[in-house]
């Protein structure tokens, strides 16, 4: 089977039926843009959507039954962008979405995943350099019972960037052996950089099992000493810690090609970074 | 030939002197055992050498080759050829054990080691410390047990190749098995290159598999007794009772420390200047 990429321009979408062989999807916008994506019951897809283009962008995501689905939005564009983001998941569904924002521009982006039917996944993760305002908004909502919503966010925060992530986590009443669990992490480099990151758990269940975990802060002084004691430079140790951080994001992708891609596209900014913080 | 040479050093953590007055000289091919009850001072002399940002030199003098070794950075130090496999080696996840690695041994090379002939030397490497052959893919010390945490501290000493290893309890949380393993390793490097080591261990069984060349005892911040294998075993069979006694010394006393845990939920912070 041929794997095929779609790209999008402008509004009206067509909602997007996915299959195994739709791989890439591209959007390139001058208007608000709105998508529907639907992963039909027991399919599996793995898509990467690159943004190149757009200022305003809606997504509306159904996983239905027994379906796989990844999404991995790339965001190449260094212009403002805001995304409104839903994404609905039903019975033993698993869904993956991955967000990727290391350019410079300013990022105000809103994601709900509603876990609707038992035995519904959800695994939500964004790497972020923040050079300038950056904001999200995560909710991860349990509608069901024997769901999974898990959520990981790793940024680094540069000078004059302003990080912001609400993190939140909702079991709903009736949601028994609902798991979930978040992990927010923030590295800040220099003076003048803000990062605020604002954890829920929401629970009106009992028998449920939750969890957040988050770090706001330098590199550890250790972690650096230890580093350090092998013989590498102060600058070699920041990268290194500094793409180790990022590059989790890369292995939500079952492709290696596009793991790699993905890993020297984190690789190449955290060195513009290095580079210019050791100046 | 290489020579480490440390005269009159005093040595101060949060501001209080934990060494009064270390002199210590160690040379290529010897092995010198570093013994003492615990909390007087012998892994903070390690970690002194080699600068860990902790411990503040207030006097005395390290040279290693003829060089200033207090004029230099931690990572200026290790090129210079000390190592130090410590005690607690740290996680660092997110950075695999073969990136480091690579990265550690480019560091001090002129020109960067192929890809090829790295993952050749780490494979035999781990090979020869008979660990997991996924370890080069692992995170740095992540989810790693104890035994496993001190088996890679030799994994690095072997593919840095210093001039110059310091060993902090590299035994504690070895089985039987593995003390072997890596008592082997260590052996047949510092056999093959004539490295000079201070080792530091509470146990007889590692020093009579390294067969040190000399043995020193470090109580209160002081080198008290100095001599050969002969010290080491004296002190497995008899404690450090006789020494107390012998020089008129009082144990020091053990700090209580309490830990308190606070509770945390959402994070706010301003960075600071790095550095």
């Amino acid at each position: 089977m041929a794997e095929t990429m779609l790209t999008l321009h402008e509004s009206p979408v067509s909602p997007v039926v996915l299959q195994e062989t739709l791989r890439e999807l591209v959007i390139d916008a001058s208007a608000p843009l709105t998508l529907t994506l639907t992963a039909p019951a027991q399919t599996a897809c793995s898509l990467v959507v690159r943004i190149r283009r757009a200022e305003a962008l809606t997504i509306q995501v159904r996983a239905e039954a027994a379906s796989q689905l990844t999404l991995l939005y790339w965001n190449e564009s260094s212009a403002p962008i805001t995304i409104r983001e839903s994404n609905e998941i039903y019975r033993d569904a698993r869904f993956k979405a991955a967000y990727v924002q290391l350019n410079p521009g300013m990022v105000d982006h809103q994601s709900k995943t509603l876990l609707k039917e038992s035995g519904a996944e959800a695994l939500v993760q964004s790497a972020v350099i923040a050079q300038t305002r950056k904001q999200f908004v995560v909710d991860l909502i349990h509608q069901a019972g024997q769901t999974t919503g898990i959520m990981e966010n790793y940024s680094i925060v540069l000078q004059g960037g302003r990080y912001r992530m609400e993190a939140t986590g909702k079991i709903e009443k009736g949601a028994r052996g609902a798991k979930s669990h978040q992990t927010s992490r923030a590295l800040t480099f220099d003076a003048q950089q803000t990062a605020t990151i604002l954890p829920k758990l929401l629970i009106d269940e009992n028998d449920v099992e939750a969890s957040h975990a988050t770090t706001i802060g330098q590199m550890d002084e250790n972690q650096m000493y230890y580093l350090q004691s092998r013989g590498l430079s102060e600058d070699e140790a920041i990268r290194l810690v500094t793409i180790g951080y990022l590059l989790p994001i890369a292995r939500i992708s079952d492709d290696p090609k596009l793991q790699e891609a993905l890993a020297q596209e984190i690789e190449t900014k955290v060195n513009e970074v290095c580079l210019t913080s050791s100046k | 030939m290489s020579q480490l040479m440390i005269k009159n050093l005093h040595v101060e953590v949060e501001g209080k002197e934990i060494l009064k007055g270390i002199d210590l000289t160690v040379a290529d091919h010897e092995i010198h055992a570093l013994m003492g009850p615990n909390g007087n001072g012998k892994s903070t002399l390690l970690a002194a050498i080699m600068g860990h940002p902790k411990y503040t030199v207030t006097s005395g003098t390290i040279e290693y080759d003829g060089r200033d070794v207090l004029a230099m950075s931690v990572d200026e130090r290790s090129r210079a050829g000390l190592f130090l496999a410590m005690q607690y080696p740290q996680e660092v996840p997110g950075v695999t054990n073969s990136d480091f690695l690579r990265a550690a041994m480019n560091a001090r090379r002129e020109n960067p080691i192929s890809l090829f002939s790295f993952i050749k030397e780490m494979e035999k490497t781990i090979k020869d410390l008979q660990m997991k052959p996924d370890l080069a893919h692992r995170f740095l010390n992540e989810g790693f047990s104890g035994g496993e945490k001190k088996r890679n501290e030799i994994v690095q000493m072997k593919m840095l190749k210093p001039s110059l290893a310091m060993l902090d309890e590299i035994d504690s949380g070895l089985d039987v098995d593995a003390l072997k393993i890596v008592a082997d390793a260590v052996t047949q490097m510092q056999q093959e290159t004539g490295l000079g080591m201070i080792v530091v261990s509470h146990y007889e069984r590692f020093y009579q598999l390294l067969k040190p060349t000399h043995a020193h005892v470090l109580i209160n911040g002081r080198i008290v007794m100095e001599g050969d294998e002969t010290l080491v075993q004296k002190i497995d069979q008899d404690g450090y009772d006789w020494l107390y006694q012998q020089l008129d010394l009082q144990p020091a006393k053990e700090e209580v420390k309490l830990t308190f845990t606070l509770g945390s939920c959402a994070a706010s912070a301003r960075g600071r200047k790095h550095g």
